[in-house]
């Protein structure tokens, strides 16, 4: 049941998760053949050196991609869900509609970790080969809360597809903006150490949104 | 006999909009059960009810005995849902659509899909989107068929598609339902292709139900009265009687009374040239429930 479950999502999603995987590691390619080219022009001590008086990350180009492939791979997975009120069919399927919820979303997340696992992979790689390990840990995981970023905005997607009511839809893309806005605070490499926990906890709980907006759709609510 | 599906005392609101209130019905095994009214009496709003997407506001639905709004979802292995438009995943073929919904119920009949996708000489690998909605109908009707539920429950079945793909969809159902002895559910806003299909019927005006009974009940009962009348004629005596009218001279009335008294009663009062004509259903429905 979740292969043919996961197989649904994959009819809906494939082609765009193979673009999002392409254009990401595609970008990931690109800032790092920058980074090689700065290295063979100035050599790799000025690149160090950038990054430790300048708070340089080098990868601030793919900051936002995370986000907007997140919120893609929601409207890919659930506009067609809605259209037509189709969801419906999904929910009449003999199976929990609380497990249905998190299998679609579970799809979502793996998906998603997964194009960001390619682009995360060739940035290390990459990196480590003219980087200090320390200064390589300090960036990545700077580009991990843009990781967890993007995951998010496609759980918040989800959400809002999935409810209903425009009135509710609305309130929902205000909250989800203003909590998003969170992972971009600050630019400079190591500012959200401390605070990764919570933005991970925080991610975790809003995979169980999609369940409101499907009880609200399952009980009929209307604008 | 046995109920499968029992509503009792529904009553439902949009808003401050009635619907209807103390809403009760039942639909026996075997039975099938067409829900007739006019548009916005509340027909697609008890399937949505009865589909469990939608909360009434209060009464209970029970659908082989569970109230659907807590049904077990193994339950629901038993209800084949056609969703108004014949709405289907349009992402899928119709190869993927087969082997999707299998995987979720045991007595799936593979052949009874596909039976029906040969009449539609469509490849396997079609687009579910790229059909026609008559074809799409097809398919609906083909998953249905091959979930085998005992009960089926269809909102609007008939909507969108031309008489031949209509009478097909009623053919097929019709003489799957009665040789496999299951129940059926549903709303058409073509009555005659209700006629075709339907054992009893349940007849909704705006927030009541008007009647429940067996078609042939309804049709050998109810009948309309045709005559002629003088000017500033009007009716005294509207007992038992449904949606009296009259244009230039004629006048007509409904009534489930018994033919030999309703002659009587007209003549009495003055219309002349009194005769009964024996309806379909739905000449029947407009006569419960008037022209407009």
């Amino acid at each position: 049941m979740l292969r043919i479950l996961f197989l649904k999502e994959y009819i809906k999603t494939r082609w765009f998760i193979l673009a999002a995987a392409l254009t990401l590691s595609g970008f990931s390619l690109y800032m790092m053949m920058n980074l090689y080219r700065i290295v063979n022009l100035k050599g790799a001590m000025h690149i160090w050196e950038v990054i430790l008086q300048k708070d340089a990350l080098f990868i601030d180009l793919i900051q936002w991609l995370p986000v907007i492939f997140g919120i893609l791979l929601g409207l890919f997975q659930y506009v067609p869900e809605m259209h037509r009120k189709c969801l419906k069919l999904t929910l009449h399927l003999p199976v929990s509609y609380t497990k249905l919820g998190m299998l679609m979303v579970g799809y979502g997340v793996a998906a998603l970790t997964g194009v960001f696992l390619l682009s995360f992979i060739i940035l290390w790689t990459m990196m480590s080969r003219v980087l200090m390990p320390e200064m390589v840990s300090n960036i990545l995981s700077h580009s991990l809360v843009w990781y967890l970023a993007g995951i998010l905005s496609y759980l918040f997607t989800a959400w809002i597809t999935i409810e209903p009511t425009w009135k509710r839809r609305l309130i929902n893309i205000i909250v989800s903006v203003f909590m998003l806005k969170i992972f971009f605070i600050s630019n400079v490499a190591g500012s959200y150490y401390a605070f990764m926990p919570i933005l991970a906890l925080y991610t975790i709980a809003a995979s169980t949104l999609s369940i409101l907006s499907i009880s609200r759709f399952k009980t009929g609510v209307q604008d | 006999m046995e109920n499968i599906i029992e509503c009792r005392n529904l009553t439902h609101y949009y808003g401050k909009r009635k619907i209807y209130e103390d809403l009760s019905f039942s639909v026996p095994k075997g039975r099938i059960l067409g829900l007739l009214g006019k548009n916005g009496t509340g027909k697609t709003t008890t399937i949505n009810i009865l589909s469990g997407y939608l909360q009434p506001h209060s009464g209970e639905c029970l659908i082989f005995g569970e109230n659907i709004t807590k049904m077990h979802p193994e339950t629901r292995r038993e209800i084949g849902l056609l969703i108004e438009g014949h709405v289907q995943y349009q992402f899928m073929n119709i190869e993927q659509i087969e082997k999707f919904y299998s995987a979720f119920y045991p007595k799936w009949k593979r052949e009874a899909y596909y039976e029906l996708m040969r009449r539609l000489q469509v490849a396997p690998g079609q687009s579910i989107s790229r059909m026609s909605c008559g074809q799409r109908s097809q398919v609906a009707l083909g998953l249905i068929l091959a979930q085998d539920p005992e009960l089926l429950v269809l909102d609007d079945f008939s909507l969108g598609l031309d008489p031949g793909y209509r009478r097909l969809f009623v053919d097929y159902l019709s003489e799957y339902a009665h040789s496999e002895n299951k129940t059926i559910f549903l709303t058409s806003h073509i009555i005659q292709d209700m006629e075709r299909l339907i054992d009893e019927c349940i007849i909704m005006d705006y927030g009541r139900i008007l009647t429940q009974q067996p078609v042939n009940d309804l049709l050998n009962n109810f009948r309309r009265y045709e005559g002629r009348v003088a000017d500033g004629f009007s009716l005294s005596d509207k007992t038992d009687m449904y949606n009296p009218s009259i244009y230039k001279g004629e006048f007509e009335v409904y009534s489930f009374l018994p033919e030999k008294d309703v002659l009587a009663n007209l003549d009495s009062q003055g219309v002349r040239e009194c005769y009964s004509v024996n309806l379909g259903l739905e000449d029947a429905f407009i006569g419960l429930t008037g022209k407009y």
